[in-house]
């Protein structure tokens, strides 16, 4: 929560700097890099930036090191030719070429020996926005934000560097001070793939000392959320940055494995101060020896007593304070209980006590919540940064558009936002003005006016034209998914199981407390018998099993869908999934790909200029049907052209002046009379007159096909150019694979609807993926409202957000299935709705789930294994019932001895954190998930 | 402020250790040669009393403990040491004293042990002068190390340093309580402790020496050579920790188990005994750390004898490390202890674990200081594989003969009566495994001599590189929180640090206060235990000298078997006197606690002169010279007062009349051998060590019923 | 009796373990073991100039 505020604060303030932060860019535009290495800044015009790790990380390269000679001496990639050299070694780029001459001057060629080709490819490096890409970092505010420590002469930074992946890194990173003397030490972590640097920040900036290890290949992966690690707080939460939430939790490690020290030691020793009481026979055991041992055994429990014990005393005693009581209470009772007991019966000189028991049982409870937190976090680190969501963005690259994952995008690439799209991260307008809403960042509706070379924040959606801009910051993953998690967005929902497991615990300490006391009474003349029973109950009862089945089984569950290409948002959504029973799907984009789509054109013949019109606009939209006309129309895309009051109507049209021209595309209602493109369709086909797509060519060769199958061949998307209608694209799509498994196991467990925004034309496909027979087909006409049940067709997003409730009303459990523009409040409605995830970059925070779309196929798979999970949970609950049961019984029978019970408790504890990973996990591999 | 600092790595000092490791391990394996071929051929160089078996045998343990692997400890240490802090050692005068002082204390073993100056106590032989001078040697390294430590540039402490520091730590401790003795004159003094206690000590000492002398130290050198060697990180470094902390917080404590069935409370008994068995988890998660680190570089391991060492010295580790808490499993130790199983485990460890790490390290560290390459691989292969067939060779008839001869010990006929009545049948039936053992020791030798002239020559091809230069930045500048770590905790956290230092101060006093207590309570719980005479104290003193301790034990252990062939087992209570305790870990000859009266003087003497002519095929070798050499009545009165002053209950002014005393004992001794037809000189050494043993364990025959109930134990009731 | 005795070996086994217990302690509060990777790669590359 905190760590959202900061967020807003942040950027609240950025907004408001923009102004000033803009002419300090163009301060550094002239004063660019001037204190790094010598002749730096010409080269780094060509080494620039790192891309996507995976190039190098983890590449063995031992392996290369075998292979033939025409290898690049630096990075190992095989060269094209062997023109770039220097001393007769062979480099496959001018940048590798680069920072070996640079390493070599340093003489730090070791670094080839350690490890052969152990440096970064510096090959086909973007070359924008060279100067400007590390301004951000002079601004004081970022780097009070970036530096751990700074003095007049010290300062000393933290930076993650993805690229460090062998020796020769390591050893290269921590030999820094050879490449510029202002940097004074440098230490890495290579598990984490951090280096912390020390530099003098009179000599060096941190810009340069950036700059510096970018020449080398070792680009810091900079992130937003990095800036929050001064003032976040220890404990995790969701879109906490990762630096942060590893430091609080290291913080929290350190206290408890000195505890976990300390227990263990006092445990093993006041193990040996007891032996000789077990071992002896009757009366063998010195008594001087007893009474020794008792008092070492207490001197060595002491600091467990009030160390590492501590936690719990300090927790219960806050539960009563606030008049209920935690789980930590029982536990509290018990231990002192043991160590109350022991020193009573030492004193008295009857035995040398319990001691053991005591510290035992403190030390395995400790060890158990270091299991437990470790598991957590292996479950709760995947969530937070690594798994990035399969969401891809438009860049263009040497003008060219391509779409990338969003995983790597890195700094400096020109991005195409469009409308509605979200910017993944905080980029440089590059487009002369545009409309940007900050509504899931700052809560403020009204779209911000943004001016070319104002900074644009990671979580602004594009609002009218498409937008460009230069990336500044590495994707801030784990920010986005703090969007994701942002409350405007949440569905409170706690399921039952979820309810139960929270409440349980407070029921079941009371019951414990009861059952001792009484099990006390019960023994009472028997005082030793009696407090041994109580004890015993008291340590052995473990409501901790039951509360932690949850958790972990959900928690595991999330990561291993992550893994699978299935992104929840919360745990909740797996519960959730178990009680869908309604799928509703959306159509375009969704059961089709629209990658890969036949496109043909109905209609008259277009000037080129009127065509170069067309493709611009069609550049705009997000809209599947649209992005696939405009790539079979890209040949007509021109640079430059001006876009303005772009208006998109959701699942209808949009329109927008290209160069003053009014282009309007759309359905036939929104572009024209539909009666008028009724007439029209029937004149054209009697003429019997289809364009091809490509419309240069004026005397095309005539494409014919049957009158009557016109409006059935696809969906139809009409075209106007100032009034002027022209004619209608048809796109007629591929559907993903697998879809017919995928639906025939569905159509047995849930009722399945199809909500499209399109025209009905693909009905009959629909119809038998959604098992309609077929003779209901062909009396669609007459019953329709029977099976509009099914399949609904010319859906607004209203229509289908409507559609949603009137099922839910009904009684269904709905999950939609659809994109995340079009859809998006059907999406939010549903119980669960999933965003299918292509190459849009259409990335909705109102929903629960984003499915990446090639695994549409599994998605049976995966509503099955949410299932599978709950069982699990349920299972985990009755070990642990099992377990207590008997082991209570054992205990008030004042069978046990308080040893035994602080063995089994933690023991029980780590046994359902066990059965729950382990299960969990297995089931996965069963399902092939 | 952090800079870039240039230094340099003392490799002298590493070589200097080298030399010292190859020359005095070579001598040391010699002896352990020629006690072997004594084992054989009873006569061999038997004719002269300085290097008679008893004499030679704790030679060979101090030369191959703590001169053979001690100096090889200080060539791991010191190279890595100094690389892993990345600093130069603290001193080079320090160093050098260390060096010289350590050969210094080496030799002067080497001349008292033979000339039988002895505290007879294993593995802490060496006098009170030489003790004191280890200590101060000791220190002086510690200071060096410490130093060392304190201005590192590297932050991080690698975890072969944190063995040493805990070798350095716990090894100061051992010898300095194990060695409380009180001084009669500048070579003789006699245990602080008697008896049990002193058992007790001494094998805490003894397993802890070999814990945290020949353990630990050789396990942080695994840590940086195998690695290095390997040119692979170690195969788990979190777990390395793990194995640290584990080790250390459980050995301390497995000593006991040295005590089986002895007179030691038998809850003390069973407490080694979990211990040790705890040890396996740690000792073989340190041996899978080193051996998985070479996963992958097997190859490497096939043409590079650092690792082809290292690796054999690890397993072996292993198998040793698994031996030992098997053996600490009383029914196991029943038939293992006191036969020569013990003495194949031990030089399992010793001779793969301990030497192979020192020749790895060596074959490492050499070329590398030296800037050449190894001069001969096939030379370095002919010596590992000799030394592995010696090993061989050497442990399994040491694990055969043992465990035949214990069997023999142990088996009745059906009459109930021993099979083998004549300890002497069981000596014979092994000795042809003592022969091979002895063709073991001569392999690895023949490779220890070929790798010192491989080593030599490696050397030779290069030249030292005495000062070696080295880089690195300083870890320390003032925003490293290191410096105000006290400040902060002690802000910080005040209650723990308390109740912390409340526990360190009251253990402290409770240390001090005990020894107090010590001498006061220490009363004998039989009464018909007596002090010895002044003569049998001499004669006591005879026994240690010639180490009779060597090869038998003073110690019946509860088992029918021992009953029947050497009469009522031993009790806690007759041992009270025993400054030192003589129990022995080894039964070469058979045990001697009821020898007393046994025999007549007359057979003692004969035996004595040529044991053969009594006992035909006895390998105990002949002692002519007892009969000769004089016991100088001069000592006896220091010896008296010196005993009292440790709790022996002599009457005031005893002292006095003790030389009277043992001459008049004497007297009736030699008139007794006189009539048996053998003259002797009343104050020769026979006469006394004569009295000595006709003593031994006699007292207790006229005890009362009830107080030998007293010194019941109740292992009793196992038979075996 | 060893009772003396024991008591003698265990005070000083304690005493001592405690001292390593603090070492223990300052190991973990000032980070020693917070790496346990890099430590065992830094020394391979020790002796590289």
């Amino acid at each position: 929560m905190k760590v959202e505020k900061v967020r807003n604060e942040v950027v609240r303030k950025y907004l408001r700097q923009n102004a000033l932060l803009f002419e300090k860019q163009i301060l550094f535009y002239v004063m660019a890099s001037s204190n790094i290495l010598p002749n730096i800044s010409e080269p780094i015009d060509k080494v620039g930036h790192t891309f996507n790790s995976e190039i190098k990380t983890g590449v063995p390269n031992v392996v290369q090191a075998k292979e033939p000679q025409n290898h690049c001496h630096h990075c190992g990639e095989v060269c094209a030719d062997a023109s770039i050299q220097a001393d007769d070694k062979i480099f496959c780029c001018e940048g590798c070429k680069f920072v070996y001459e640079l390493l070599r001057d340093s003489n730090l060629c070791a670094y080839y020996d350690i490890e052969s080709h152990a440096g970064i490819s510096l090959k086909n490096v973007p070359t924008i926005q060279r100067r400007s890409r590390f301004d951000y970092l002079e601004d004081e505010q970022l780097q009070r934000h970036i530096l751990e420590f700074r003095s007049e002469s010290v300062a000393k930074v933290t930076f993650y560097l993805p690229q460090i992946h062998c020796a020769s890194c390591l050893w290269l990173l921590e030999k820094l001070y050879k490449l510029n003397d202002a940097i004074t030490a440098s230490r890495v972590d290579f598990m984490r793939k951090e280096v912390n640097i020390t530099f003098n920040p009179q000599q060096i900036t941190l810009r340069g000392v950036v700059e510096l290890l970018t020449t080398i290949g070792y680009e810091p992966e900079l992130r937003l959320d990095d800036l929050e690690a001064g003032e976040s707080t220890g404990e995790k939460s969701n879109g906490e940055s990762r630096t942060a939430s590893k430091r609080g939790v290291q913080s929290s490690l350190t206290s408890l494995y000195i505890k976990i020290g300390i227990a263990g030691f006092a445990f093993g020793n006041t193990m040996i101060f007891s032996f000789p009481e077990y071992l002896s026979g009757t009366g063998e055991l010195d008594p001087r020896l007893r009474v020794f041992f008792g008092v070492m055994s207490i001197l060595m429990a002491l600091p467990v007593l009030l160390y590492s014990a501590a936690d719990y005393f300090t927790s219960s005693w806050q539960s009563l304070r606030r008049g209920h009581i935690n789980l930590d209470v029982p536990i509290a009772l018990g231990i002192s209980a043991l160590f109350i007991r022991s020193v009573v019966e030492i004193a008295h000189g009857a035995t040398s006590g319990y001691l053991d028991s005591f510290t035992g049982l403190v030390f395995l409870l400790l060890s158990g919540k270091l299991f437990q937190q470790k598991t957590f976090d292996v479950i709760a680190f995947d969530r937070d940064y690594k798994s990035y969501f399969p969401i891809a963005v438009s860049v263009l690259r040497g003008g060219e558009e391509t779409t990338i994952p969003l995983a790597s995008l890195s700094v400096g690439e020109r991005l195409f936002i469009r409308h509605a799209e979200l910017v993944p991260a905080d980029s440089i307008l590059e487009s002369k003005r545009g409309n940007v809403d900050y509504s899931f960042v700052t809560g403020e509706s009204s779209p911000v006016e943004i001016l070319q070379g104002d900074i644009v924040y990671a979580g602004g959606r594009v609002i009218g034209a498409a937008l460009e801009m230069t990336t500044a910051n590495s994707v801030s993953q784990s920010y986005l998914t703090s969007l994701w998690n942002n409350d405007a967005f949440q569905k409170h929902r706690k399921s039952a199981l979820e309810q139960v497991s929270d409440r349980f615990g407070t029921w079941f300490t009371v019951f414990v407390l009861a059952l001792a006391s009484a099990a006390f009474i019960a023994w009472m003349p028997d005082i030793t018998k009696a407090v041994n029973a109580a004890t015993a109950v008291l340590v052995i009862a473990c409501p901790c099993a039951m509360t932690l089945a949850a958790p972990f089984a959900l928690g595991w569950a999330v990561k291993i869908f992550g893994n699978a290409g299935f992104y929840l948002k919360n745990t909740s959504i797996v519960l959730e999934l178990t009680r869908i029973n309604t799928l509703v799907f959306d159509k375009t984009g969704t059961l089709t790909d629209s990658a890969d789509s036949t496109v043909e054109f109905c209609g008259k013949s277009m000037r080129v200029d009127e065509q170069e019109y067309l493709a611009a606009a069609l550049s705009q939209s997000a809209h599947p049907l649209t992005r696939s006309i405009a790539e079979t129309m890209s040949y007509a895309q021109k640079q430059g052209m001006e876009i303005r009051n772009y208006e998109e109507t959701a699942a209808r049209g949009f329109t927008c002046r290209v160069d003053g021209h009014l282009v309007r595309v759309g359905s036939a209602e929104y572009v024209g009379s539909p009666l008028f493109c009724e007439e029209f369709k029937r004149t054209m086909t009697s003429k019997r007159s289809v364009m091809p797509p490509d419309l240069r060519t004026l005397d095309y060769p005539l494409h014919r096909y049957p009158a009557t199958d016109i409006r059935k061949y696809g969906a139809e998307v009409h075209v106007a150019i100032d009034k002027d209608y022209k004619g209608f694209f048809t796109v007629k799509p591929t559907y993903r694979s697998g879809l017919r498994e995928l639906f025939a196991s569905l159509r047995k467990k849930y009722a399945l609807f199809l909500l499209s925004g399109d025209n009905d034309s693909e009905r009959e496909r629909l119809s038998d993926l959604f098992g309609i027979p077929a003779e209901s087909e062909n009396r669609a006409n007459e019953n329709r409202t029977n099976e509009h049940r099914t399949m609904a067709f010319y859906q607004t997003p209203h229509d289908k957000l409507e559609r949603v409730q009137e099922l839910q009303t009904a009684g269904g459990h709905v999950a939609m299935i659809g994109d995340g523009l079009n859809d998006a409040g059907a999406l939010k409605q549903s119980n669960v709705g999933i965003a299918l995830a292509s190459e849009s970059g259409a990335f909705s925070p109102a929903c629960d789930a984003v499915l990446s779309a090639e695994k549409l196929n599994r998605l049976a798979d995966f509503i099955s294994f949410a299932g599978y999970t709950r069982r699990v949970i349920i299972g985990a609950f009755w070990i642990s019932v099992v377990y207590n049961v008997i082991g209570l019984t054992f205990a008030v029978m004042g069978w046990l001895s308080p040893l035994v019970s602080a063995i089994l408790m933690p023991v029980s504890n780590a046994t359902v954190i066990g059965f729950t990973t382990f299960a969990t996990i297995l089931g996965a591999k069963l399902r092939k998930i | 402020m952090s800079r870039v600092e240039t230094f340099q790595y003392d490799n002298k000092i590493v070589r200097d250790f080298s030399i010292a490791t190859i020359v005095w391990g070579i001598v040391g394996f010699l002896v352990g040669l020629i006690v072997a071929l004594k084992l054989v051929f009873p006569d061999f160089l038997g004719f002269i009393p300085e290097l008679s078996y008893g004499r030679l045998r704790p030679l060979h343990t101090n030369a191959v403990i703590f001169a053979f692997a001690g100096n090889a400890i200080y060539v791991g240490v010191y190279y890595s040491l100094q690389r892993l802090c990345k600093a130069r050692m603290y001193s080079d005068l320090l160093s050098k004293i260390h060096f010289w002082g350590w050969q210094v204390i080496i030799v002067s073993a080497a001349l008292t042990l033979p000339l039988g100056i002895t505290t007879s106590k294993e593995y802490a032989e060496l006098e009170w002068p030489i003790d004191i001078a280890i200590t101060l040697v000791w220190v002086v390294f510690g200071i060096n190390m410490f130093g060392t430590i304190l201005k590192r540039r590297e932050k991080h402490l690698y975890v072969a340093i944190w063995f040493y520091i805990s070798t350095f730590l716990t090894v100061a401790l051992l010898h300095v309580v194990n060695s409380f003795e009180l001084p009669v004159n500048f070579l003789k003094s006699y245990s602080f402790y008697a008896g049990v206690q002193d058992a007790l000590v001494q094998w805490w000492y003894g397993h802890n020496a070999v814990a945290f002398f020949l353990t630990t130290p050789f396990l942080g050198m695994m840590y940086y050579f195998i690695p290095k060697a390997a040119n692979r990180p170690v195969f788990s470094y979190r777990l390395s920790i793990v194995h640290f902390w584990a080790l250390i917080f459980i050995y301390i404590w497995a000593g006991p188990h040295h005590l089986l069935y002895t007179a030691l409370p038998d809850w003390a008994q069973s407490l080694g005994t979990v211990f040790s068995f705890m040890l396996i988890a740690p000792s073989w998660g340190g041996m899978i750390n080193g051996l998985m680190t070479l996963r992958g570089a097997w190859d490497r391991v096939r043409e590079d004898p650092v690792l082809k060492f290292m690796v054999v010295g690890v397993t072996a580790y292993g198998m040793s490390t698994f031996e030992g808490p098997m053996m600490s499993l009383k029914n196991v130790n029943a038939i293992t202890h006191y036969t020569d199983y013990i003495i194949g485990h031990v030089h399992l460890g010793a001779l793969a674990w301990n030497g192979g790490l020192a020749f790895g390290v060596l074959y490492y560290v050499i070329p590398r200081m030296f800037r050449s390459e190894i001069y001969s691989n096939k030379l370095a292969n002919l010596h590992f594989w000799a030394a592995t067939l010696g090993i061989g060779f050497y442990a399994i008839p040491m694990y055969w003969g043992g465990i035949t001869q214990s069997l023999m010990w142990k088996e009745f006929t059906a009459e109930g009566l021993l099979r083998y009545p004549n300890f002497l049948e069981t000596v014979t039936q092994i000795i042809p495994m003592y022969a091979l053992r002895a063709v073991g020791g001569t392999l690895y030798i023949i490779g220890a001599c070929v790798g010192a002239y491989n080593l030599y020559k490696t050397a030779k091809a290069g030249a030292l590189v005495a000062n070696e230069d080295a880089q690195a930045v300083s870890h320390r500048d003032e925003t490293d929180p290191q410096g105000t770590y006290w400040h902060r905790v002690l802000e910080g956290k005040p209650i723990q640090f308390a109740v912390l230092s409340l526990v360190a101060v009251v253990i402290g006093g409770v240390v001090e206060y005990v020894p107090t207590v010590l001498i006061k309570s220490n009363i004998p719980t039989i009464s018909s235990v007596k002090p010895y005479t002044p003569l049998e104290v001499e004669g006591r003193d005879v026994y240690i000298k010639e180490g009779c301790v060597g090869c038998h034990s003073q110690m019946v252990r509860p088992f029918r078997s021992e009953t029947v062939r050497y009469g009522e087992y031993s009790k806690v209570g007759e041992f009270v006197y025993d400054h030192p305790f003589l129990w022995g870990s080894k039964r070469t000859g058979p045990d001697l606690h009821r020898i007393g009266g046994k025999y007549p003087d007359s057979w003692h003497y004969m035996h004595f002169k040529n044991p053969q002519t009594i006992s035909p095929g006895s390998i105990m070798p002949a002692y002519p010279w007892l009969a000769d050499r004089k016991v100088d009545p001069s000592h006896i009165e220091g010896k008296i007062i010196t005993l009292r002053r440790l709790g022996v209950p002599y009457p005031e002014g005893f002292e006095k009349q003790a030389a009277d005393d043992m001459k008049s004992q004497a007297l009736a001794i030699s008139k007794r051998l006189a009539e048996g037809g053998s003259q002797v000189e009343p104050n020769s050494e026979m006469v006394a060590l004569i009295a000595y043993l006709q003593r031994l364990g006699t007292d207790i025959k006229h005890a009362p019923k009830e107080e030998l109930e007293g010194g019941k134990q109740p292992s009793t009731s196992q038979n075996q | 009796m060893p009772a003396e005795m024991v008591m003698i070996l265990v005070g000083f086994s304690t005493a001592f373990a405690l001292t390593f217990l603090g070492a223990f302690i300052w190991a973990v509060k000032t980070g020693q073991f917070k790496d346990r990777t890099t430590p065992a790669m830094r020394i391979l590359t020790d002796d590289k100039e």
